[in-house]
């Protein structure tokens, strides 16, 4: 005997069934969009990875090119430039090594593609480009490191600070006077020579300059004003087997709000969907 | 066959169904992460904290010249800066040749800190040091985990 369906059990049947099947797929879609959620934060990290990657190589490749700088932009345009010339080793080989061993072992035990690419730094001459405004050129193969405009810029002030480690034998300063004021702090480290000091002015439109010679054919000079570079310029050169330790501050005229700060060096990088072929940065 | 055979085997079936149902539904919603921003956050601590050892002059305070050659120095600086990082985070700092990375030349573990956590963060830099007129490359590694 067959028996009779009754209706509201069938309903009943038929609702728990459209219950049940929607819990099971509401719950797959929480899950799904819970997958796609951590999936973004995790990707997200992948930028500032690259970001820290090219901060780290451009801190240590500063150090083999030896120098520090600091640039402040806002209002006029301060940069601190402190270094020591000659640098004691072979800084292309230096360069060199340290490439060698990012691309070859270092890119290998981090997450994504990494490659530097340091031939703007191995031609004798290391750049750094402040914006399109300045450009610091260390020609470590010379012993001469230059700063000059690529514009418009005027040097407001100047002021030097030399330390050298030796005696020196006479010393030869011209200045062409002007409105740019120039201070000047020469150290010698032999107890018996009166530090040189000068706190004057000069035109940044022509050359003066400092030169001190020592024994041995060994010298440096400082040139303010008028370079091979160009005018509102600043250089030194060392010749020989001196050390030379030196701060200069430069004001130009026209700074702007955002200057960055980069090495004339490639990385090219890619980690998960974000990749990256930009300068080394100093300071963004 | 009585009518209670048939309501309880109907009942039996139709628990089974609802309770198969609620425990895939209960799966499901249990492979859900929420913690993937304490991934993040436990990365980012490890790497700033290696950043600012790095950019302090900890790391380079690490190692001395010693004749025509660089060597290791004292830990101190740089148990210092891990001192300072926050009471909920442990480190191990191992540096490595730039030669030869997997030996390691250089070893210091927070203090208060031992290995035990599910969850590692492991953040890699180069380092060069540069003492008087010599040059070396290393690579450095900081772990990170939470107490």
């Amino acid at each position: 005997m067959i028996p009779k369906i009754s209706k509201k059990g069938f309903l009943f049947t038929l609702t728990v069934i459209i219950f049940a099947t929607t819990l099971i797929v509401y719950s797959q879609i929480f899950l799904s969009v819970s997958y796609d959620n951590e999936k973004s934060i995790i990707s997200s990290s992948a930028v500032g990875t690259i970001a820290n990657i090219n901060d780290s190589i451009s801190f240590n490749m500063q150090k083999i090119i030896g120098f520090d700088i600091d640039v402040n932009s806002s209002g006029d345009l301060n940069i601190m430039l402190s270094e020591r010339i000659p640098k004691g080793y072979n800084v292309l080989t230096e360069i060199n090594n340290f490439e060698s061993m990012l691309n070859s072992k270092y890119f290998a035990r981090v997450a994504g593609e990494h490659e530097l690419d340091s031939l703007g730094l191995t031609d004798g001459v290391a750049e750094v480009f402040v914006g399109q405004v300045l450009t610091i050129e260390s020609d470590y193969t010379n012993n001469k490191t230059t700063i000059y405009p690529s514009g418009s810029n005027t040097i407001r002030s100047l002021d030097l600070n030399v330390y050298v480690d030796g005696a020196n034998d006479i010393n030869l300063f011209s200045t062409n006077t002007g409105s740019t004021n120039l201070t000047i702090n020469y150290l010698d480290t032999n107890a018996q020579k009166v530090p040189f000091v000068y706190v004057g002015t000069f035109d940044p439109t022509a050359i003066s300059s400092l030169t001190y010679y020592y024994p041995g054919d060994n010298n440096v000079e400082f040139v303010f004003g008028l370079t091979a570079k160009g005018i509102n310029s600043f250089e030194v050169d060392v010749n020989g087997s001196i050390d030379v330790y030196y701060t200069v501050n430069i004001n130009y005229s026209n700074g702007a709000d955002y200057l960055p700060v980069r090495l004339n060096a490639i990385l090219r990088q890619q980690l998960g969907y974000a990749d990256a072929n930009t300068m080394l940065k100093i300071l963004n | 066959m009585n009518k209670g055979f048939f309501f309880t085997v109907d009942s039996f079936l139709a628990l089974t169904f609802v309770t198969a149902v609620v425990l895939f539904a209960l799966f499901n919603i249990s492979n859900v992460q929420a913690d993937s921003w304490n991934s993040i956050d436990l990365r980012t601590a490890t790497n700033d904290a290696l950043i600012v050892m790095e950019k302090s002059g900890a790391l380079d305070d690490a190692f001395q010249e010693s004749g025509s050659t660089i060597v290791t120095a004292s830990a101190l600086p740089i148990l210092d800066d891990l001192n300072n990082t926050s009471q909920a985070y442990c480190f191990e700092l191992v540096i490595f040749d730039g030669g030869d990375v997997s030996e390691p030349v250089f070893h210091v573990i927070k203090p208060e800190c031992s290995k035990e956590s599910t969850e590692f963060a492991s953040i890699e830099r180069p380092l060069v040091v540069v003492k008087g007129d010599l040059i070396k490359t290393y690579v450095v590694r900081l772990g990170g985990w939470r107490k």
